[in-house]
């Protein structure tokens, strides 16, 4: 008896100090944040009462319907605001749910065709956008949690953007200036589409249509489509095309960065008559690598947790706005990064990249040294280099540093490629003869659903792997009822979940590209997107997870005694649940061959 | 989806019948002093920095959006408590309706999260299913308890109860969850 009152007592410590303590100082901030939002409602009954003479008696009390916007609203109760006729400039054009007025600390509603003078201050809540026409013509769309003030500037006018995201569409200037500016950066606009987004971590700013001239302190940076700039080099950079995807004009926008990418192709270095870009100074050295079986090494040895061989890079890319270092990187990891050897828009780093190049025979030849020797490249950016960030070179999002390494792998190493069309077996991802069952994309509330690493507060998010199931119903319904003997057992037993583990692909506001990049990860095949879908969706698809690429995870599951899913199969779930279909075909892919290269003389 | 947190609609006219909770000074002292608790409930029931703000945010909304509640002028302390209890729980019980993802292809190769850590995840899952067929008032005193380490006599004093009550209702509660932790005690060994 003693000992099972200690078990128990044991048992309710762990359980209910599962997550520890907040730390006071991240609490005392929370409530302090959270005092300020509750403001408008603990103020209002008694600083505003109606004997209030600015106070113009046809505004009442509004109790927004967060219920029906499943949202918990902060501002619940607001003033509405029917007086607004003064002769203000910028208009509301259209609202799809609650757009506030800031003023004096009040918070107020307002509706599409109200008038904003200069000064004010406006603010979406969650679940909403709004679309603001300024003087000059240019539209502003707000995505929702935004907040932004309408200024005066000395030759013209500034949006203010204090959190969250707009979308400018900016009007020919006929004498003034848009200025857009967050706390971070200052974007002057002359006639262009782009976005800014004021984040916790930094600002970002990314061009749709035109050009767009960013300053940060005291540097200055000219952005063309398709490129952006964080204001923190810690911020990742999805491509400009899913940072606009909550944009209620997505297609078009996307179809302005298209046009731009096709009018401005990536250019090969060596052509003659083109300008060279190159790293202004660039300093390599090499090192013989763990693959090669020692000798002549100039590091310390590889640890034991790097695999070693041509594509691994220990010490990854590290850039600021003037020098990239790479570190250990083989040359096949150079060439892949330089090239972005590899079916288009595939995901992950080189690392990545490049093992699935070499595995799938898209880069090939070259002496014994191309998959032995690891470099170390440090390399000095000549000024006007666009910023762009880490993740955005790992990703191949980064065309400048890629012509400086195409330049420099072609003058120090002497590369020579032969580049040639192969076939290969893919899968071709295409709509099945019933039609696509898509789940347009739906703006969501920040606070709900952030576990497994997605959130519907990203612009796209998206995770790919299993799922620890608990919904029986649900489970049963989604997979014609395949839920194996144990998993029908826990339905039974826990009226909260099965715990059946199942292959998962669950995406906020993803393209059919991202969710073709999935697909690839998880059948280790190149995934050819025929659909010819364009558009953000949901997707919550499920499967029976026995991929080889999930086989290790699995059989831990199995371990612990957890239920499997054993059907239906990744191609059945994509067919029956989003309506696409997905078939091993043959299709040309571009194959790089190493026709000759050279160690390169160390500086 | 459904949010978790449902709040009622109320007309304009019935939002201007409602009497004001209290000046602005009284809610400012109401949630210096009580704050603090919803939050660590809410934190630790959950595990969240945006969960636990959406509790805090839930628990003092709804007081100021209702008429003064009776429970409330009597023991502001233990109402809201059992508020953040509540609306915790509630948050709980809608993401475990949502699939839980524990795997990522692109984390795959790097490591499996460890068994303890899964353990402690079952044991926090079987805890707060086990909980779910306790009183409220069992609920509330097990979180003071064994979350918050809270004395018998500190327990009474923020629930307004006296030390017999409250040592009697741990005693029971405690014995009931043993009963229906017993599978899980039993895997341990």
């Amino acid at each position: 008896m003693r000992r099972s009152e200690h078990r128990i007592d044991e048992l309710l410590d762990r359980g209910f100090t599962r997550f520890g303590e907040p730390s006071q100082e991240q609490m005392a901030s929370d409530l302090a944040r959270l005092r300020e939002r509750l403001d408008p409602v603990v103020t209002r009954p008694l600083t505003k009462s109606s004997t209030d003479p600015r106070h113009h008696p046809a505004r009442r009390w509004l109790m927004t319907s967060a219920a029906a916007a499943g949202l918990v609203v902060v501002a619940a109760a607001l003033v509405w605001d029917v007086t607004s006729k003064s002769p203000a400039r910028t208009v509301v054009e259209s609202v799809d749910g609650p757009l506030y007025r800031v003023v004096e600390g009040e918070v107020r509603a307002i509706r599409a065709g109200s008038s904003l003078d200069i000064g004010s201050t406006v603010r979406t809540n969650g679940g909403a956008g709004a679309m603001l026409t300024l003087a000059d013509g240019s539209h502003v769309e707000m995505r929702s949690r935004s907040e932004l003030a309408l200024e005066r500037a000395a030759d013209g006018m500034r949006v203010r953007l204090m959190r969250g995201g707009i979308i400018v569409s900016a009007a020919k200037q006929r004498d003034g200036h848009l200025y857009v500016e967050t706390k971070e950066v200052t974007v002057a606009v002359v006639g262009t589409v782009f976005l800014v987004n004021a984040e916790e971590a930094g600002s970002r700013v990314a061009v749709i249509e035109g050009q767009v001239r960013v300053t940060q302190g005291a540097t200055e940076k000219q952005l063309l489509p398709g490129e952006q700039v964080v204001s923190n080099p810690v911020m990742v950079s999805p491509p400009v095309s899913e940072a606009i995807a909550w944009s209620r004009n997505v297609e078009s926008h996307v179809a302005l960065l298209q046009q731009a990418s096709v009018a401005a192709p990536v250019r090969a270095p060596q052509s003659p008559g083109e300008p060279r870009v190159a790293f202004e100074e660039v300093s390599i050295r090499w090192r013989q690598g763990s693959g090669g079986g020692g000798g002549g090494g100039r590091g310390q040895a590889r640890g034991m947790d790097a695999a070693g061989g041509p594509c691994e890079s220990a010490g990854q890319v590290q850039l600021d706005p003037r020098r990239l270092a790479v570190t250990r990187a083989g040359l096949l990891w150079l060439i892949t990064a330089a090239y972005g050897v590899g079916p288009r828009g595939e995901e992950g780093n080189f690392d990545v990249r490049c093992r699935n190049a070499v595995a799938m025979k898209l880069l090939t030849e070259g002496p014994d040294w191309v998959r032995t020797l690891e470099f170390d490249v440090q390399a000095v950016l000549p000024p006007g280099t666009p910023a762009y960030t880490e993740r955005q070179v790992e990703r191949g999002e980064a065309p400048e540093i890629q012509r400086m390494l195409q330049t420099m792998l072609a003058e120090r190493f002497k590369l020579v490629l032969k580049r040639e069309a192969k076939e290969m077996p893919v899968y071709v991802l295409s709509v099945a003869p019933g039609g696509p069952k898509l789940t347009p994309a739906k703006e969501r509330p920040a606070t709900i659903e952030r576990d497994g690493g997605i959130s519907p507060a990203n612009p796209s998010s998206m995770s790919t792997g299993l799922s620890l199931f608990p919904d029986c119903a649900r489970l049963r319904r989604m997979t014609d009822g395949q839920v194996d003997e144990r998993g029908a057992d826990r339905c039974r037993r826990f009226d909260y979940g099965a715990d059946t583990v199942v292959g998962h692909i669950r995406a906020y506001r993803a393209s059919i590209d991202r969710v073709a990049a999935s697909l690839r990860r998880l059948t280790e095949r190149p995934i050819v997107n025929r659909t010819g879908i364009s558009g953000a969706f949901d997707v919550d698809l499920l499967f029976a997870p026995t991929q080889p690429m999930l086989a290790v995870p699995v059989a831990g599951y199995v371990g612990q005694g957890k239920a499997i899913l054993s059907g239906p199969s990744l191609f059945k779930a994509l067919e029956d649940q989003m309506g696409l279909r997905l078939e091993s075909s043959q299709v040309p892919v571009e194959t790089f061959v190493i026709e000759s290269v050279e160690r390169p003389t160390e500086n | 989806m459904r949010r978790h947190v449902v709040e009622e609609q109320m007309t304009p006219a019935a939002a201007l019948r409602r009497p004001p909770l209290a000046a602005a000074r009284d809610f400012d002292e109401i949630y210096r002093d009580h704050a603090p608790l919803v939050y660590r409930t809410a934190w630790g029931v959950l595990g969240s920095r945006e969960d636990a703000d959406d509790v805090v945010q839930t628990v003092f909304l709804r007081l100021l959006q209702r008429e003064s509640p009776v429970e409330f002028q009597k023991n502001p302390g233990a109402y809201l408590y059992r508020a953040a209890v509540n609306v915790a729980l509630d948050v709980l019980k809608a993401r475990r309706r949502r699939p839980i993802l524990v795997e990522h292809v692109e984390q795959l190769e790097i490591a499996a999260p460890s068994l303890d850590s899964r353990r402690l995840d079952e044991l926090h899952q079987r805890l707060y299913a086990a909980l779910d067929q306790l009183s409220p008032d069992a609920r509330e005193i097990l979180i003071l308890r064994y979350m918050h380490k809270k004395s018998v006599a500190d327990i009474g004093s923020t629930l307004g109860v006296s030390r017999a009550v409250v040592s009697l209702r741990l005693f029971r509660s405690r014995a009931r969850l043993r009963t229906l932790l017993e599978g899980f005690a039993g895997d341990q060994s």
